[in-house]
């Protein structure tokens, strides 16, 4: 025991001297979500560019806060953290969709936070070649039955069923798949034949069934641009956007409430799927700087090189372009509210 | 392919692999002993630094890791009859009977040399079975997938040994805590009592933690001894002992590690219950034994298939990206930090990745599973110490470990909580194990019931796969009832 004790006081001078020998100031990335997850890659991909850009030296501490969905994360942010400008916060789609449903648990309000910096990512909505469906307009007027699988129906899963809904197309949908990755596994094994995957799974996964001739893509979910108009996703520029399948469906534009709904849940889920916040009310000068430090590391070309990789064709976006690109989210109007609730607790049995 | 495979292993040797891999495997061995903190904590630990990391150094570092938990986690569950980790708590049943009897080296030197064996049969499996896997992996669907989870409850009967009646109670129990939170089919939060901490359920280290450890720590605090007791014998010298035990049972290592494979490959069947699984069909295959009451045989089972199962849930997640085990989730999200994106061209363009992955492997158990041997001698003097000693320092790393699930206030409530009616359970003698495995499947048997019903109607029933489980798992069932009937009359 005795040879133990010197040991072990060099082990305490190591950890005291790593606690305080670091005075630089710290500023924290709340990550809502577990390690290695999608927010959590986003967030250590960005921290060391901005810490390298920011103007004075600091230390950026990645922080996960995971559970319930990203909701506690959230909270913790909104409620506990000092307004300094020292504190962000990731928001992914899984926790904008409760805010925007107004579920209790919420104590977090996007209206009262400044975006920082962002980055979308698209969606394909695909189906197995055995039905016989070559495009949007077979799609639409196809008679064979069409299964979906999904997780949940406010998740991500809501852009794609309000996208069937707003087609008029019957599907029949089981959610409850472990994820996204399990969904397209049951797609191979034909027991679904309808399915979508974000651009990066749909690149190294479906691309290959496509090549081989059993997955047939019919039209991306879109992104939205400055104008607010649903328009064809960059990556897959060569498939019609959900816009114009509708038009292709229907003989018309698409409008009206669920139109509307759409358009926030394409936004909360993929045009605007991951973004950096501060509190709304902090000193502004540490605002400016957040948004300074942002546009810099989106400028810097291995930043560029990695956010190639990371987002596969897609750009960020900072400061002002966030709350742009958001408030379709934000300020959804109480009838799409009301329709998007209604469609919610009839067709697929949520219970606010 | 050959020639690909020698020169990932010339890569793999490199210092700077080598080196990051040594440094994994002690990453590994040191949350492995940490009750409480298992693969997915070393993991969490390591990816901040994977970042910007190269692609070989990277993989050697986080499979180094990952491989080799499952052989150190096997310390406190001999030593202390506290598991390691989520996947060495079945190791308890024999291995802490047999450290009380003053073998703890033997018991040791088994487990860790049945880890190696396992691990690379983990690994080699891995290697020949990618290839061809993608089909295997397609048929299970999830009537199958219903299927396997309900043969992996039927589990229940055996480990409950002779009281089938309270097993179920205990299933039961288990399978009713596991639906706690967010249900899996539809936004709607169960058992929550407006509790933000319980939208997740109820985590699976906090719950191991407080049935197996915490109790364990209390009978050990009341008895005032030490784990050996008074026994007097030379802790040190066994563990050749113990590996002379696992060359004698090569079939039994074999036949655990080959299940151990085969439950970590299928998805959702819950690889943390391997051990468990592994342990119920030896207590019910091998003649003669004395199992729970310090059968070498009930050490090797679990240990040579908890390693075998890092290798098995490695194929879905290469080959289509969805994790076949807590573990390899997160290993996911390091793959993508990497640049990597699961799928077919694991076996394309990345194939060499996939090579290196399997090497790093196989090394790392063998690494592993030395580096514990090696030590086995020093940290078994731990069963000597008297528990009043030991206890506080247990108690803080379990806490730890605990806070670790979701780092908030209620996984310490819950901890306590927990063990506490853990506590209570095993004083009145009912079984703990078949509620861990009723917790750990409850979700699986949900899901995959309800998208079969609603996706097949009633027509699932007579798929061939579907019949074929139904039939062994109900074959399983009732020789398992007799056996333990004829057990109790003799």
């Amino acid at each position: 025991m005795a040879r133990v004790g010197p040991r072990l006081a060099l082990l305490v001078v190591l950890i005291v001297w790593g606690c305080v020998g670091d005075r630089l100031p710290t500023v924290e990335f709340i990550v809502p979500f577990r390690e290695g997850g999608g927010s959590d890659q986003w967030a250590r991909a960005v921290a060391p560019f901005f810490q390298r850009h920011f103007s004075e030296p600091v230390r950026i501490q990645v922080f996960n806060i995971p559970g319930a969905s990203g909701v506690q994360g959230g909270n913790e942010f909104a409620v506990r953290r000092p307004h300094d400008g020292r504190s962000l916060f990731i928001s992914s789609g899984s926790n904008v969709f409760p805010a925007l449903l107004g579920l209790r648990a919420v104590q977090y309000d996007f209206k009262e936070m400044r975006g920082i910096m962002g980055s979308p990512v698209g969606g394909v909505v695909y189906v197995s070649s055995e039905l016989g469906i070559a495009n949007v307009n077979d799609l639409c007027g196809t008679n064979q039955r069409l299964i979906y699988g999904g997780i949940s129906p406010t998740g991500l899963d809501m852009v794609p069923l309000i996208a069937f809904e707003f087609l008029g197309l019957d599907v029949l949908t089981i959610l409850g798949y472990e994820g996204k990755g399990a969904a397209r596994v049951a797609f191979e094994q034909r027991e679904t034949n309808l399915d979508y995957q974000t651009s990066p799974a749909y690149l190294s996964n479906v691309q290959p069934l496509v090549d081989e001739g059993s997955a047939i893509p019919l039209f991306s979910f879109g992104m939205l641009d400055a104008q607010g108009r649903v328009v064809r996703d960059p990556v897959f520029n060569k498939l019609p956007s959900m816009a114009e399948a509708y038009e292709l469906c229907r003989g018309r534009a698409p409008a009206g409430a669920a139109w509307d709904a759409y358009r926030a849940a394409l936004v909360a889920g993929f045009t605007a799927q991951k973004n950096l916040w501060t509190h709304d009310d902090a000193p502004p000068e540490r605002i400016d700087a957040l948004i300074a430090t942002a546009r810099a590391t989106i400028a810097d070309p291995s930043f560029q090189q990695l956010a190639t990789r990371l987002l596969g064709g897609y750009e960020f976006y900072a400061g002002s372009d966030v709350e742009a690109i958001f408030s379709v989210t934000s300020q959804l109007s109480p009838t799409a509210r009301e329709w998007l609730m209604t469609f919610l607790r009839e067709k697929h049995d949520v219970r606010f | 392919m050959l020639q690909l495979a020698l020169e990932t292993l010339v890569a793999l040797l490199q210092p700077t692999s080598l080196g990051f891999m040594v440094l994994g495997v002690s990453v590994g061995i040191l949350v492995g002993i940490l009750p409480g903190l298992g693969g997915t904590v070393g993991l969490s630990l390591l990816l901040p630094f994977v970042f910007g990391m190269e692609t070989g150094p990277a993989i050697a570092l986080l499979i180094g890791m990952a491989a080799v938990v499952h052989t150190a986690d096997t310390f406190p569950s001999v030593l202390l009859g506290v598991p390691g980790s989520s996947g060495s708590q079945a190791t308890i049943m024999d291995g802490y009977p047999l450290a009380r009897r003053g073998e703890a080296a033997r018991a040791l030197g088994a487990a860790f040399f049945a880890s190696m064996i396992g691990g690379l049969v983990g690994a080699i499996t891995l290697f020949l079975i990618l290839p061809v896997a993608r089909p295997i992996v397609l048929a299970f669907r999830s009537p199958e997938l219903l299927m396997l989870a309900v043969l992996g409850l039927s589990m229940v009967g055996i480990l409950a040994a002779k009281r089938p009646l309270r097993g179920m109670v205990m299933a039961t129990l288990g399978l009713l805590l596991g639906a706690v939170g967010a249900a899996p089919t539809t936004p709607f939060y169960r058992f929550t009592f407006g509790q933000m901490y319980l939208w997740d359920g109820v985590s699976l280290a906090v719950l191991a933690l407080g049935l197996f450890a915490l109790p364990e720590l209390l009978d050990l605090l009341a008895s005032g001894t030490s784990i050996a007791g008074s026994q007097i014998q030379r802790i040190g010298g066994g563990w050749l002992m113990g590996v002379r035990d696992v060359i004698r049972e090569k079939l039994l290592v074999l036949r655990s590690a080959i299940l151990g494979v085969v439950v970590g490959f299928i998805p959702g069947l819950g690889g943390s219950v391997v051990d468990w699984i592994s342990y119920g069909v030896a207590a019910q295959t091998v003649r003669g034994s004395e199992f729970g009451q310090g059968d070498i045989r009930g050490v090797i089972a679990p240990e040579s298939s908890n390693n075998a199962k890092e290798g098995g849930a490695l194929i879905p997640t290469l080959l289509f990206g969805i994790p076949g085990s807590g573990t390899t989730a997160v290993l996911l999200g390091g793959f993508v930090l990497l640049g990597l994106q699961p799928g077919p061209r694991m076996l394309r363009s990345d194939l060499n990745v996939t090579l290196l992955i399997v090497w790093t492997l196989a090394l790392a158990n063998v690494l592993g599973a030395t580096a514990c041997m090696a030590m086995s001698g020093a940290v078994a003097k731990l069963a000597r110490v008297r528990a009043a000693r030991l206890a506080p320092f247990l108690l803080v790393i379990m806490l730890t470990g605990a806070y670790q699930s979701t780092r908030s206030w209620g996984d310490l409530v819950a901890f306590v909580v927990i063990g506490l009616a853990g506590w209570a359970l095993r004083r009145l003698e009912f079984p703990l194990p078949p509620l861990l495995i009723g917790f750990v499947l409850a979700m699986t048997v949900e899901r995959t019931l309800w998208i079969s019903t609603t996706r097949y109607g009633w027509e699932w029933l007579l798929h061939p796969a579907v019949v074929g489980i139904g039939i062994v798992t109900a074959a399983l069932t009732v020789t398992g009832i007799r056996l333990n009937r004829g057990r109790v009359s003799s």
